[in-house]
């Protein structure tokens, strides 16, 4: 045995604890000899207690909890327990808050206009998204939900115009009755609590929660009554993501919604969430009926799940509002490949799209300053406005695992600095940059849409991607930061 | 741990596993909690301190840990099961990243030919191994990146060996290979690991 051959051999016993007392003496003769393999056996001995070191990482919180929720569901329990709400201040909670109510104010509007007050978007959807006829479920329906007046058009992948598909009695939908009935009133201090059992998915694979959401990335407050003032919505929703929820939205999506699993959200085929804007802080979320807000806010938070998605791509709902206007410039997609947006407010993107749609099919003029704009089809999709809301729709039969993929890429990026040139054109501050990603802040959320607009056209999903890290909303007087990583 | 610790902690695992497997939900959080951390930082080592990832693998695990305890027999150690499944998923994980990687091209020009970038999961993964990484000692940074780097079969059973403390039976158990290949293996993997980390380790460059 060569002295190499006998070093390793001792290294390993001692590395065992096996080293004899014979042994031990050979192996320190044998290093004291040879600095060499005792610099070696030096490095060997710190790489091992290095490793030994990393038995110190603990899991984050919240992963049991969500396993045994996703294991062993209760039976679907809709209490209104009285539970004094917890004492503890949400950075976020204003802002999401008011960006939770905005969905749910614009809805509730849809709802009391419309004269179907005890409709959830999702039992909208769900039954409206019935396929009455081969004609119908081919086309594409586009609905402006104005104030007084439902104004309907209806146009198939032709751009025909057709009757409207919302108008009549609804048809019996199956996503509403998976929600349960939130109370009629609550009082101050009270912790409405929802609990969904999610076990009923037929899908092989759900999506659970896969961590406890980061409040810096979205937080949302549910009926957090005794620590609002004046101007804080009554109703939030306390949130977990739930990180594969758009790569899943085939027969179901589902999400666990909520403070250590309080709340449950099923989104079922068929069903629609709709997510708020930043801007419906200037609403009365109180006008809703409490039941209303509190379903719209199950649904919303779907979608906010979504929006924080890392496997989301290209990541956010700021840039579906322009990715929906560069699909509906390919009808033929359509029938394959739809998609729902529900715009609560005024955007910019909006109003982008809005002249697209109306270049695009001429008569039809798209106005949604103040609508409702649904556009669906077959297959799971989300899209959104930078300052309105974001739908996300699980239609019948739809079977996508993937969503809107963005349009082509026009060119790439090739430096860092093209990508910080582009946002300090949209009022974006280099927070930091690191070698591993661009960190910029917007002033508003508007602002940082309109780089994701522009950023989307001059980087293209297909050569390289951005990825929303973090998204903080109206935080810190207003900042929206967007960490953009390097994909390699 | 002594023997006495070691045989309670088993009996209460015992006890636990019993009731969970009954649908005893507290059992089941008190089981899997126990079980946590080891099935965290398997993963986190396997994908090169991927924070991100391994929360994700973990959970996967947790939860098909959760779903199919009933059906555990005990035929084999649990801790066998729990690794085994951890390393499954972490093989799941890189290659459904992987995948994704594909697709994208860097958008540092700094970063081409770059010997000492990161894995390739670490670029994928935009948030994994970043947010908490100026948290976490350099160095140990830099030692999951290198066992990252590993090929699998030495990876495993370093990670086992030496962060998780396994012994050559239970490695073998885990990952049905004969002790003789455990070994084998942890002493190249060593050898491996150690080139790897040559450049910061004390000495470490004087042999390679």
């Amino acid at each position: 045995m060569s002295n190499r051959e006998r070093f390793e051999e001792l290294l390993t016993a001692e590395m065992d604890g096996e080293l004899s007392p014979a042994e031990l003496l050979e192996f320190e003769a044998m290093l004291a000899a040879d600095p060499e393999l005792a610099a070696e056996a030096a490095a060997e001995r710190e790489m091992i207690a290095m490793m030994a070191g990393l038995r110190d990482f603990k899991a984050p919180p919240g992963l049991v909890k969500t396993a045994v929720n996703a294991a062993m569901p209760g039976a679907i329990v809709v209490p209104i327990t009285e539970v004094a709400t917890p004492k503890r201040r949400l950075p976020m909670a204003l802002t999401a808050a008011a960006a939770c109510v905005a969905a749910v104010v614009a809805v509730g509007t849809y709802f009391v206009e419309g004269g179907r007050e005890s409709e959830s978007p999702a039992s909208r959807m769900m039954a409206d998204s019935a396929p009455e006829s081969k004609a119908k479920q081919d086309a594409l329906y586009l609905e402006t939900g104005e104030k007084g007046a439902v104004t309907s058009m209806f146009f198939d992948s032709s751009g025909a115009a057709g009757p409207d598909p919302f108008v009549g009695p609804p048809s019996p939908a199956a996503a509403p009755s998976l929600i349960p009935a939130a109370p009629q009133a609550i009082s101050e201090g009270d912790v409405y609590r929802l609990r969904q059992d999610i076990a009923d998915s037929k899908q092989e694979k759900v999506a659970p929660a896969r961590r406890e959401a980061k409040e810096a990335e979205w937080s949302m407050r549910s009926l957090n009554t005794a620590e609002r003032d004046a101007s804080t919505p009554a109703l939030t929703v306390d949130t977990l993501q739930s990180a594969e929820t758009n790569e899943l939205a085939g027969a179901a999506v589902e999400s666990q919604l909520g403070i250590s699993g309080d709340l449950v959200a099923n989104q079922p085929s068929g069903s629609v969430g709709s997510g708020g804007g930043s801007s419906v802080a200037t609403s009365q979320p109180d006008d809703l009926p409490l039941p209303d807000r509190a379903t719209v806010a199950i649904l919303m938070s779907t979608v906010q799940t979504e929006l924080v998605a890392d496997t989301w791509n290209p990541t956010t709902a700021l840039r579906y509002m322009p990715a929906a206007a560069t699909e509906l410039a390919d009808a033929a997609t359509l029938p394959t490949h739809r998609f729902a947006i529900f715009r609560t407010l005024q955007s910019a993107n909006a109003d982008r799209l809005a002249n697209d749609l109306n270049q695009r099919f001429p008569g039809a003029a798209v106005d949604f300053s103040d609508h409702v704009l649904v556009i669906y089809g077959q297959t799971a999709a989300v899209a959104g406005g930078d300052d309105g809301g974001f739908v996300s729709g699980s239609v019948p039969g739809s079977t996508g695992s993937e969503f809107y993929p963005g349009p082509a890429p026009v060119r790439e990026i090739k430096s860092l600095d093209e990508v910080e040139g582009v946002a300090t054109e949209y009022g974006a501050t280099l927070a930091s940059r690191r070698s591993d990603a661009l960190v910029l802040t917007f002033q508003s959320s508007g602002e940082a849409g309109e780089f994701l607009t522009v950023a989307e056209r001059l980087i293209g999903s297909g050569a390289t991607s951005l990825w929303m890290e973090r998204i903080e909303l109206l935080t810190s007087g207003g900042t929206v930061t967007l960490t953009i990583p390097l994909q390699q | 741990m002594s023997d006495s610790q070691e045989r309670s902690e088993q009996e209460q695992e015992a006890r636990l596993l019993s009731a969970a497997q009954s649908g005893d939900r507290a059992a089941m959080e008190r089981l899997l909690s126990m079980h946590q951390d080891r099935i965290y930082r398997t993963a986190l080592s396997y994908l090169g301190g991927n924070e991100e990832g391994a929360t994700e693998v973990a959970q996967d695990v947790l939860i098909s840990v959760a779903r199919n305890l009933a059906g555990f027999r005990g035929d084999s150690r649990l801790t066998t099961w729990l690794y085994r499944m951890t390393v499954n998923y972490a093989k799941n994980y890189l290659a459904a990243r992987q995948r994704r990687t594909a697709r994208f091209v860097s958008l540092d020009p700094t970063a081409a030919g770059d010997e000492d970038a990161p894995p390739v999961i670490q670029a994928a993964d935009p948030r994994g191994n970043t947010r908490d990484r100026a948290a976490a000692s350099e160095m140990q940074s830099i030692l999951q990146q290198r066992i990252a780097q590993l090929p699998e079969d030495f990876r495993t059973v370093m990670i086992l060996r030496f962060v998780e403390d396994q012994s050559y039976e239970e490695i073998g158990e885990t990952l049905s290979i004969p002790v003789g290949t455990v070994k084998s293996r942890i002493n190249r993997g060593r050898a491996e690991l150690r080139r790897l980390m040559a450049d910061v380790l004390p000495g470490g460059e004087s042999h390679e």
